[in-house]
């Protein structure tokens, strides 16, 4: 793999993961199994059908008290996934002969990108765990998300950082 | 620069031309398929909407289906702020007590609860009672939802009609608010909203007349009478 070949993978990932964020990606349909009717009928809002993309999911926990958590989602989902790609691309451009450390830093910290897939899986591992029939739909933003991951995945295999220095490629 | 990196240099640049087209091809799949989802997905923006949105039951060809039964009623409604001559509808001042009467097939097959002292009036035809549900122990969906029934039948034109009567409950004696005459044919699924805002001497102002398609499921037919209020 070569630096265009980098760089163009990243970029496309790079987008993957940008819509997948933005883009819905799970609906939630409540349901109280056998009571549904009636418990909608005293608490309609509880049975409203909520749909959420990575970010809502995020903020709507943050504004929910869970800062703590939704800051480390946040990180782990956002922030880092696009300064990992950011790197890659980066280090295309990069001129320098010597090995870039953030590049370094990027491919280390590569196999952390798999909490995107962690803490997709334990939601809906979650929510689908629900008692009384409540229904999970994924949406298309989860499935840009997921092809992100495959494709920063790739990529993190692909790059020697050391070998490459500012050539990147294996 | 030494002979080696020249050619690594030399590889790097070869190679780049040679297997790019396939990455690259790959970028632009990813590019083009995200601005698809972004754009369809900012299209579809405002929410998804839980009743079917009909054309104006006044004016549109309706869409009930001949034969099948639908449940009727007003969901909200909005009176002119005093009567057609000029005179206030309550001797001390205060707005009607808005209620309505259904007519089907020459026979008032509803009689709703009535609103006290407003102009606006809004309807969610669920309640459970009470006595129902400590007699029996149980109250069903049904029993639970009170809404008359109707049918569509284009054999039969007389049935076509349906009559709402707007009355203001009054200690001395109900006054009409206004009859409204809504043909079955031109009614949909969903809300159907009646405006009267622009031509005088009419006691309502709005009317917004929803119908629901009774072979639903019960949860269904809750979650559209509990929908857009």
């Amino acid at each position: 793999m070569n630096k265009a070949d980098v760089r163009y993978l990243s970029i496309g990932s790079l987008c993957l993961l940008i819509t997948g964020i933005l883009l819905p990606c799970m609906t939630v349909y409540p349901q109280a199994g056998a009571y549904t009717s009636f418990i909608k009928m005293l608490m309609p809002s509880k049975f409203e059908v909520t749909t959420y993309s990575i970010l809502s999911g995020i903020l709507s926990m943050m504004k929910s008290g869970n800062i703590a958590i939704g800051l480390m989602l946040f990180v782990f989902s956002v922030i880092f996934p696009i300064w990992k790609l950011g790197t890659f691309i980066y280090v295309t451009y990069r001129k320098k002969k010597s090995p870039s450390k953030s590049l370094e830093l990027a491919v280390m910290l590569g196999k952390y990108s798999m909490l995107d897939v962690f803490v997709l899986a334990v939601l809906v591992i979650a929510i689908k765990g629900l008692p009384g029939d409540s229904k999970l739909e994924l949406e298309a933003g989860i499935y840009f998300f997921s092809a992100s991951v495959l494709l920063s995945l790739f990529l993190g295999a692909k790059i020697k950082p050391k070998s490459l220095g500012a050539s990147t490629t294996q | 620069m030494s002979e080696e990196e020249k050619s690594e240099n030399n590889s790097i640049q070869t190679s780049s031309e040679g297997s790019s087209k396939g990455t690259l091809l790959i970028m632009v799949v990813c590019v083009i398929a995200c601005a698809v989802g972004l754009a369809l997905f900012l299209k579809k923006a405002p929410g998804t909407e839980i009743v079917e949105k009909p054309k104006n039951g006044a004016v549109g060809i309706g869409n009930l289906v001949d034969g099948k039964e639908y449940m009727i009623y007003i969901r909200k409604i909005e009176v002119a702020p005093m009567k057609s001559d000029g005179k206030p509808w309550d001797a001390r001042g205060s707005a009607p007590d808005i209620y309505y009467e259904l007519t089907w097939r020459g026979n008032r097959i509803y009689k709703s609860e009535a609103r006290k002292d407003a102009l606006i009036a809004n309807w969610i035809p669920i309640g459970l009672d009470l006595k129902d549900t400590i007699m029996q122990g149980s109250v069903s969906v049904d029993q639970a939802v009170k809404l008359p029934i109707i049918k569509r039948d284009s054999k039969n034109e007389a049935s076509n009609e349906l009559i709402f009567k707007v009355i203001d409950d009054d200690i001395a004696g109900d006054d009409e608010i206004e009859k409204m005459r809504v043909y079955i044919d031109r009614l949909n699924v969903g809300d159907n909203e009646f405006d009267y805002s622009d031509k005088e001497g009419h006691g309502v102002v709005k009317a917004i007349i929803r119908v629901i398609d009774n072979s639903l499921s019960p949860n269904e037919k809750i979650e559209l009478l509990m929908g857009g209020g």
